[in-house]
């Protein structure tokens, strides 16, 4: 079964530009994001969960850049691909243990959503964000799907 | 050197640019290979910015010059034992702590506090064994007036800390329903309007 390539350019668009808004949000603030870890209570090591939140929210642009670019698609769809998936695996364990807190993804105040309203709890749930990260995994699932096709079809020689 | 690897591993799309004869001469590389590259590449650019340019700011200053706009009731026990249990402002609770008529209790756990908490907040994490809580009676004993914050207005840790505190005999346990999130927006609006 292929995929048309309009709509893999349209799946790869929607991850990358998501993937560009939850990077700027962390960046803004990387305190909060280092709380938002922390919130998970996840069996983390302090050391390597400074190191996510210093280092994720740089793999998030950089994969966001190139996914929209459409340039190293492939790559940064894989390493999207694995992030959404550890992402849903973080926010599903949230939701199941009943942890009330916020998925620290995307700063909503850049689209005018007041913190603590009824739309930005239901956003920021862990419930709505396992559900989100789910639904972004197959999208990027089929499109790196798509680009992996691409790439074994030109790296065969004439 | 041979042009076409190079070629592969920056854009396929160079690739159909390519002469027949370069194209015959090329010799072919593993998609995997070249993934497994592009993906090293990324992670390690990732990395290398993140602890270069990343870095985790204290949080901003006390909002000392945030003008309270509840009354603030006067007398030694100025937090009223009526409404002991209920929620209360971060404008009373920071001029009473800036009083010192109270003490402020931060219910996170130790890691966010220790990323960032209002001044003058002493840490107690909400699950802390009874033992920790017979160190903080001593320290703190039942007639000393509490108010006690977590994360933001999502988060439960500190209602469930002044349940537990009132059954421990303390007189004056109240809760900031806002929390942690709701100070560090007053703090940012305070250092904002300072400038």
């Amino acid at each position: 079964m292929s995929m048309n390539p309009k709509v893999q350019a349209v799946f790869r668009t929607i991850v990358g530009l998501l993937f560009i808004w939850a990077a700027i949000s962390k960046l803004r603030d990387p305190s909060e994001f280092l709380a938002s870890v922390y919130a998970y209570q996840l069996p983390l090591p302090e050391a390597l969960a400074k190191g996510v939140a210093m280092a994720l929210p740089f793999l998030e642009l950089i994969c966001g850049v190139l996914l929209l670019i459409n340039c190293w698609s492939e790559s940064a769809g894989t390493v999207a691909l694995v992030l959404l998936v550890l992402f849903a695996a973080a926010t599903g364990q949230a939701w199941a243990r009943g942890l009330e807190i916020s998925c620290g993804c995307f700063d909503l105040k850049m689209l005018g959503i007041q913190q603590g309203s009824s739309v930005a709890k239901f956003v920021e749930s862990a419930r709505f964000a396992f559900f989100r990260n789910l639904l972004l995994a197959a999208l990027i699932f089929f499109s790196v799907r798509y680009e992996w096709i691409q790439l074994k079809k030109s790296s065969v020689p004439a | 050197m041979n042009i076409s690897p190079l070629a592969q591993f920056i854009c396929p799309a160079i690739l159909p640019g390519m002469s027949k004869k370069a194209a015959k001469a090329a010799k072919p590389v593993s998609p995997a290979r070249i993934v497994g590259v592009r993906i090293a590449v990324i992670l390690g650019a990732s990395l290398v910015l993140g602890f270069s340019l990343n870095s985790f700011k204290p949080g901003p200053a006390s909002p000392s010059s945030s003008q309270p706009t509840e009354a603030v009731p006067s007398g030694p026990d100025a937090l009223p034992v009526a409404e002991n249990g209920s929620p209360v402002t971060w404008d009373l609770t920071l001029s009473l702590l800036q009083r010192g008529k109270i003490v402020l209790v931060d219910a996170r756990y130790k890691p966010n506090y220790d990323v960032g908490h209002v001044p003058g907040a002493v840490l107690f994490p909400s699950g802390s064994l009874n033992d920790k809580l017979d160190d903080f009676q001593k320290k703190y004993p039942v007639a000393t007036p509490l108010v006690v914050y977590c994360s933001d207005e999502r988060c439960h840790s500190s209602q469930e800390l002044v349940a537990r505190l009132l059954n421990r005999g303390y007189k004056t346990v109240r809760y900031v329903p806002g929390g942690y999130a709701e100070w560090k927006r007053i703090a940012a609006a305070a250092a904002s309007s300072a400038k």
